[in-house]
């Protein structure tokens, strides 16, 4: 055998992929991340329901566990396959959700200024995070799967402001729901390709 | 003991990430400008360049250098020989998944 093996043949078939912009379909990491969001979205609600005052925001440490699955999954990509192309650009787009934060703190800074409630502030930036992520469900290559993330973020955004629960509270309630729905379309869907002979 | 699948067989000029971008963006797209396929590619400029040229050594690619207003302009265009060739190491990749596919298994 020459040194081309399989895994090689899988970097190309990522390549020809990627290059003709055919879309990947759902893989068990997808289902497992949006399961641990679902779990680390309970954790919080959970906490923040148990505690009092500042401790409640100790209960985002449960944010920790899906960040720390995204970072051993990066780190077993690389040593596995030196970074096909499209799993390299995944990860990019979803670092790239960060400079969110930019514009984020130019609009608090502003509603600060103009005496907006902090309140209204995140519920409203919650709400157009939402809005944003409607448009990888609704252009092509249609992610269903972000569908319920969008659902949830958008009515929890709603929520916010007039709930008798925390906002923290709420957060967790709307990354458990939003995690926990996503999972299970993303399951649906590997079900399907198992079905129809294919898997990733 | 012997691989019930064979690796032999192919093209390491088109095999590669870079190399193969380049083969399957102008195969499904046409001729391409090297700023567009140094978008769709992500890849800097020399090391585009170096994997174009060694396209073209092969014969795989031709390229038209022309101005546009005060700016010069390389187009890239696939030749027929660059064609035959995507379109073998296709067949290779689809006959290597084939054979894993039909192999038998260990367990």
């Amino acid at each position: 055998m020459s040194g081309y093996d399989l895994q090689q043949v899988k970097a190309d078939l990522d390549t020809i992929r990627t290059a003709a912009g055919i879309s990947r379909g759902p893989a068990r990491y997808d289902l497992l991340g949006n399961a641990l969001v679902a779990l680390a979205g309970l954790i919080v609600a959970g906490w923040t329901m148990l505690s009092h005052g500042f401790w409640q925001i100790w209960g985002f440490a449960a944010v920790l566990l899906p960040v720390a699955y995204l970072i051993r999954l990066r780190v077993r990509h690389r040593k596995g396959s030196g970074g096909s192309p499209e799993v390299r650009q995944e990860f990019a787009a979803a670092a790239s959700v960060l400079a969110l934060a930019v514009p984020f703190v130019a609009y608090a800074l502003w509603a600060q200024r103009m005496g907006i409630p902090p309140m209204l502030v995140l519920a409203t930036t919650i709400f157009f995070v939402g809005m944003l992520m409607l448009g990888g469900v609704i252009s092509p290559p249609r992610r269903l799967a972000i569908a319920p993330w969008c659902l949830a973020l958008m009515a929890g955004a709603l929520v916010i402001p007039s709930s008798p629960l925390s906002p923290i509270t709420v957060i967790g309630l709307m990354l458990s729901a939003g995690g926990f729905a996503s999972a299970c379309i993303v399951w649906m869907q590997l079900r399907k390709e198992e079905r129809n002979g294919f898997s990733s | 003991m012997a691989s019930p699948v064979d690796f032999n067989g192919l093209n390491t000029v088109v095999h590669g990430p870079v190399r193969l971008g380049i083969l399957t963006l102008l195969y499904l797209g046409g001729p391409l400008d090297f700023t567009a396929l140094k978008k769709r590619l992500e890849v800097p400029d020399g090391a585009l360049g170096s994997h174009l040229q060694k396209l073209e050594e092969e014969g795989y690619v031709k390229v038209k250098k022309e101005f546009v207003g005060k700016r010069p302009r390389s187009t890239y265009r696939l030749l027929p020989a660059g064609q035959a060739a995507f379109a073998k190491h296709l067949r290779n990749l689809k006959s290597i998944i084939d054979a894993v596919e039909s192999a038998p298994r260990g367990h």
